[in-house]
């Protein structure tokens, strides 16, 4: 469960990045983010996740949230195994180093998100996409009930963009609270039962039956968007598009 | 592709690895041979160094002697060796051979502890302005004529203070920014500085001035026992401390940010490992003034063979500073009839060699830092 | 920073009678100043760099900013009535030693001139209206008084007695006084001539005699071209730090106890640069098996009007004193001479207690032979 109340923050005073949002993500769902650049949403997610204290609200979480960064560059080589290995620092005790359990636990996050075979790369030569799917079975190693992720499917090729919403979604199965960032409305309709919009207006939230409507996204963008029916196998699915080069 | 010439088993690990992912567990454990392989070999290449030291200097001492000499020492019997021979190995070259053990050992560790958490390589004791406020306070020592001890604890108080300083600079709301604390370094450093000049210029030309410039250059030529035991407190406590911290150390290196999100509170892990840093430089600059160099190009080679994990890489940054340090103060007293000055020959050696490793690891470094 | 230090450190060295080679160019051969008495009125000579120093008159302000040449102008002057300023190096050495004693009325005089590394605060000397200004030869310390309308006498020093006997007939000339240094010199010379009768006539080698220069925190010893090197072979004695096994380079040289404990002197000198006294050497474990140590032949070197160990005015004093120390005597009648050349350079008569001081006899009474030295 992760609720937050009435959340405003500004890194600045008196100048609000975002005032007042208030949503409740219930165990075994997810909450998307959605908005264009600069609306906020790395912001809002950093304050659900704890590496931000809201200026204004309150956060209520049941335990820690995981937390997946964009990906990012380090200062040293370590290998993805090790990269993976940290996300156990709740677990190590304070003089200790990770120990076989850690390591079964990453190697096990790891194999869950199918990048093994990457594990004695060194991270900074790894590809985007496969930093971010580190990072995430980094997330998913610490073992958190929780897991708030910014921008997971950013640099993701489409197969991988196709993994890391499947593998979401049967974490959300098991019963995990996820909230993530995304560009990708269609993501949002995939994944989340809700919505928050981080518009000009202020942030809105909804269920994603709510939010996520052509007169609400286009608003959102400024660009013309629908939202269309497809056939897949045999139930319908619902995906957005986007007219690009206006109507 | 450098980080593979750094690591030039990982592509044969990997292809292992590739079959059987889960199997490497049970082959190499944490702790295993990776692990244990460079600390070894790096504290058999000090303790050689540290034999051939005892066994060098300007009076000629039979090897022979001298081995009967260090038996002695553990195993009481009477060697049939002079007494000058006796006092050359115990009184002279031990404790000075131990003083610089301490000193490159502690700036080495502290080094690397402090290249971890600015997370850049080219970070250094001097950075955060303990080295200088060290320096002030035992210059000022120096200058009021107070003896040895008092050298030791004023380098010590303004060591600290310097550290207190950088507190207070950078205290505030949302945590300290990791560009306030080296602006805070550079600001104190040069505060410090200041006061040293001032030191020199009111100093007795006479008398106290050349001492501190002697002090200041760096020199492990006065080493006692009692001032072995003076850096030996100080470095082996801050580097327990950093030991301790050594995996945790990792998890900072990747950002404040990551180690945040990892359950970590870095700002007070900092500090304490800031803290720890500070107590090192402060003890080792008590005891032989200012040594450059050595906490920035030890931790760099000790990376370059061991990779960045710092389980490997504390330990072996404490071992081959140590030996570094060694070697450079055995040339100092034994290349010629006179005295080198240790920080001149860190500086001369240390400058070069670092020249040599930037341009080779250009790439790299640019990419990373 | 360093650069400063640098310099300064060079300075120092010279300033110290270091023996720096650094000025052995322009100081080798040079001619001493000889008075040219082609002006009636006026005094004229040549400074050590071969320049004309012309006054109207003897001068009566006098500024001194490189450290000895204050005791050096009271000297030549029998008196401190001219010196209008010096350095604070000076000064505090006037104060804490016995020329503070003898001519109490110099330590009123101003003494905030000029920094440690004798750059002079040029406004300062200039608002003290002197006639001269003393001043070390390097160009960077010079220029400035000049560019003030200031004369200024550049001293350039290799730490030879030629170098100090120039200061003094320059001295003596710009004081109106040329017969004080024909009368210094007249003294050093017969005691010099003296001094080397003395070693010629004794037989055997003398004891090897090494002079630190620097003990406390790390050692310095007189290497080659040293003032200390020349009185320690004049005497009879032998420099270790420039004998088979030599320390390299000139000057005062660092080196490490090992090498001090390969060559085992037989006599150790203590200088006055810093506060080591015998004692320290004598408790100390790693000393006590060097051939100084075990005889107890560990000395601090004498501290009159100014330090014994560089080049002085009272040099002969300190040939005097290394002869006895190396050759000791029943009863040294150094006391007497000291009293004889106080009365020739300062007008002064020193009582026991000054003697005591000079000699540093509490300090030097736990070593060999150092009865020799008390009084009668």
């Amino acid at each position: 469960m992760l609720e937050l109340d009435g959340v405003g923050f500004g890194y600045s005073p008196r100048e609000w990045t975002f005032r007042g949002v208030s949503f409740k993500v219930h165990a075994g769902t997810a909450t998307a983010v959605l908005g264009p650049n600069g609306s906020g949403k790395t912001t809002l997610v950093r304050c659900a996740a704890g590496l931000l204290s809201p200026v204004e609200g309150a956060v209520r979480r049941d335990g820690d949230a995981g937390y997946v960064p964009q990906a990012h560059g380090t200062a040293f080589a370590y290998p993805a195994l090790e990269m993976v290995l940290m996300g156990r620092a709740r677990q190590v005790r304070f003089f200790r180093s990770p120990g076989p359990a850690d390591r079964a636990a990453a190697l096990e996050a790891m194999d869950r998100i199918g990048i093994a075979e990457l594990q004695d790369r060194m991270f900074p030569t790894l590809s985007g996409g496969e930093q971010q799917l580190v990072l995430l079975a980094r997330a998913i190693a610490a073992g958190c009930p929780v897991l708030v992720l910014d921008e997971p499917a950013t640099g993701l090729d489409l197969k991988n963009q196709a993994r890391i919403l499947t593998l979401l979604r049967e974490l959300c199965s098991d019963g995990m609270t996820v909230l993530l960032s995304t560009h990708h409305p269609d993501h949002a309709l995939y994944l989340a039962d809700r919505v928050v919009l981080m518009g000009g207006s202020g942030p809105t939230t909804g269920t994603a039956e709510e939010m996520l409507t052509d007169r609400e996204l286009s608003a959102l963008y400024g660009v013309p968007v629908s939202t269309v029916l497809y056939d897949d196998g045999d139930t319908q699915q619902r995906t957005i598009v986007v007219h690009y080069g206006g109507r | 592709m450098l980080d593979e010439a750094a690591h030039p088993r990982s592509k044969k690990r990997r292809k292992t690895a590739r079959r059987s992912p889960l199997r490497r567990d049970r082959r190499e454990r944490p702790g295993g041979p990776s692990i244990f392989i460079p600390i070894a070999v790096s504290a058999g290449l000090l303790t050689v160094v540290c034999l051939v030291a005892l066994a060098v200097g300007r009076y000629n001492v039979p090897l022979w002697h001298v081995a009967q000499i260090l038996t002695a020492q553990i195993f009481p019997a009477a060697p049939e060796v002079s007494a000058t021979e006796e006092s050359v190995v115990v009184l002279v070259r031990l404790p000075r051979v131990l003083l610089a053990l301490l000193v490159g050992a502690g700036l080495s560790i502290g080094g690397a502890a402090l290249q971890a958490i600015f997370r850049n390589p080219l970070v250094s004791p001097e950075i955060i302005g303990v080295s200088s406020g060290a320096s002030f306070g035992g210059a000022l020592a120096l200058l009021l004529g107070l003896g040895s001890l008092l050298l030791v604890s004023g380098a010590f108080v303004f060591g600290l203070l310097a550290l207190v300083m950088l507190f207070l600079i950078t205290s505030g709301r949302g945590g300290t920014p990791l560009l306030m604390i080296v602006l805070g370094g550079v600001v104190i450093g040069s505060f410090f500085s200041a006061l040293v000049a001032f030191i020199t210029y009111i100093a007795d030309p006479n008398t106290t001035l050349p001492a501190i410039v002697f002090w200041l250059l760096g020199s492990v030529a006065s080493a006692t026992f009692a001032k072995v035991l003076v850096a030996a407190i100080p470095v082996l406590l801050g580097t327990i401390v950093l030991l301790v911290l050594r995996w945790r150390i990792n998890v900072l290196s990747l950002g404040d940010d990551d180690a945040a999100a990892l359950g970590l509170r870095p700002a007070t892990l900092r500090w304490v490992v800031l803290v720890a840093v500070a107590l090192m430089v402060a003890g080792a600059v008590a005891v032989s003034g200012a040594v450059s160099w050595v906490g920035l190009v030890i931790p760099h080679v000790a990376r370059m063979w061991v990779g960045p994990d710092h389980r490997v890489l504390l330990p072996v940054s404490f071992l081959l500073g140590g030996t570094y340090l060694i070697v450079i103060d055995t040339i100092a007293r034994t290349l010629t009839a006179g005295e080198i000055p240790l920080g001149v020959l860190t500086a001369l050696i240390g400058a070069p060699v670092f020249f040599l490793l930037l341009r080779q690891n250009r790439d790299r470094i640019w990419d990373s830092a | 920073m360093t650069a400063e230090i640098d310099r300064r450190s060079i300075l120092q060295v010279i300033g110290l009678g270091g023996g720096v080679a650094i000025l052995a160019g322009c100081g080798a051969g040079r001619p001493a100043p000889e008075q040219t008495e082609g002006t009636s009125a006026g005094i004229s000579f040549r400074d050590q760099q071969g320049r004309t120093i012309t006054f109207e008159r003897p001068v009566t302000r006098v500024v001194t900013i490189p450290m000895p040449a204050a005791s050096l102008l009271v000297a030549v002057d029998g008196g401190a009535d001219h010196l209008a300023a010096m350095h604070n190096a000076s000064w505090v050495a006037m104060r804490d030693g016995i020329l503070g004693t003898m001519f109490p009325q110099a330590l009123e005089l101003p003494h905030e001139i000029a920094t440690q590394d004798f750059t002079p605060n040029v406004e300062s000397v200039r608002a003290l209206n002197p006639d001269v200004v003393i001043q070390w030869s390097d160009a960077q310390l010079v220029a400035p008084l000049e560019n003030a309308g200031l004369k200024v006498i550049g001293l350039v020093n290799n730490g030879k007695q030629e170098d100090v006997d120039a200061w003094i007939a320059m001295f003596s000339a710009m004081l109106g006084k040329p017969e004080r240094a024909t009368e210094i010199k007249d003294h050093s010379d017969r005691e010099l001539a003296e001094v080397k009768e003395l070693a010629a006539g004794r037989s055997g080698p003398g004891p090897s005699i090494l002079y630190f220069n620097r003990f406390e925190g790390g050692l310095k010893a007189a290497a080659a071209k040293t003032y200390n090197d020349f009185y320690i072979k004049l005497i009879g004695g032998s420099n270790p730090a420039t004998g088979e096994d030599p320390l390299p380079g000139t000057g005062m040289v660092g080196l490490d106890v090992e090498q001090v404990l390969s060559w085992d002197p037989e006599v150790i000198l203590l200088g006055n640069f810093d506060g080591a006294m015998p004692q320290d050497v004598y408790d100390d474990p790693v000393w006590k098996n060097v051939a100084a140590v075990r005889s107890r032949r560990v000395y601090k070197v004498p501290l009159g009007g100014y330090r014994w160990d560089p080049p002085g005015q009272e040099s002969p004093l300190m040939w005097h004193w290394l002869g006895d120390i190396a050759f000791p005597q029943e009863q040294s009648g150094l006391r007497g001479k000291i009293t004889d050349y106080y009365r020739m350079l300062y007008n002064y008569r020193p009582i026991n207690a000054d003697l005591d001081r000079i000699l540093w006899t509490e300090q030097n009474r736990q070593s060999a032979d150092y009865q020799q030295f008390n009084a009668g």
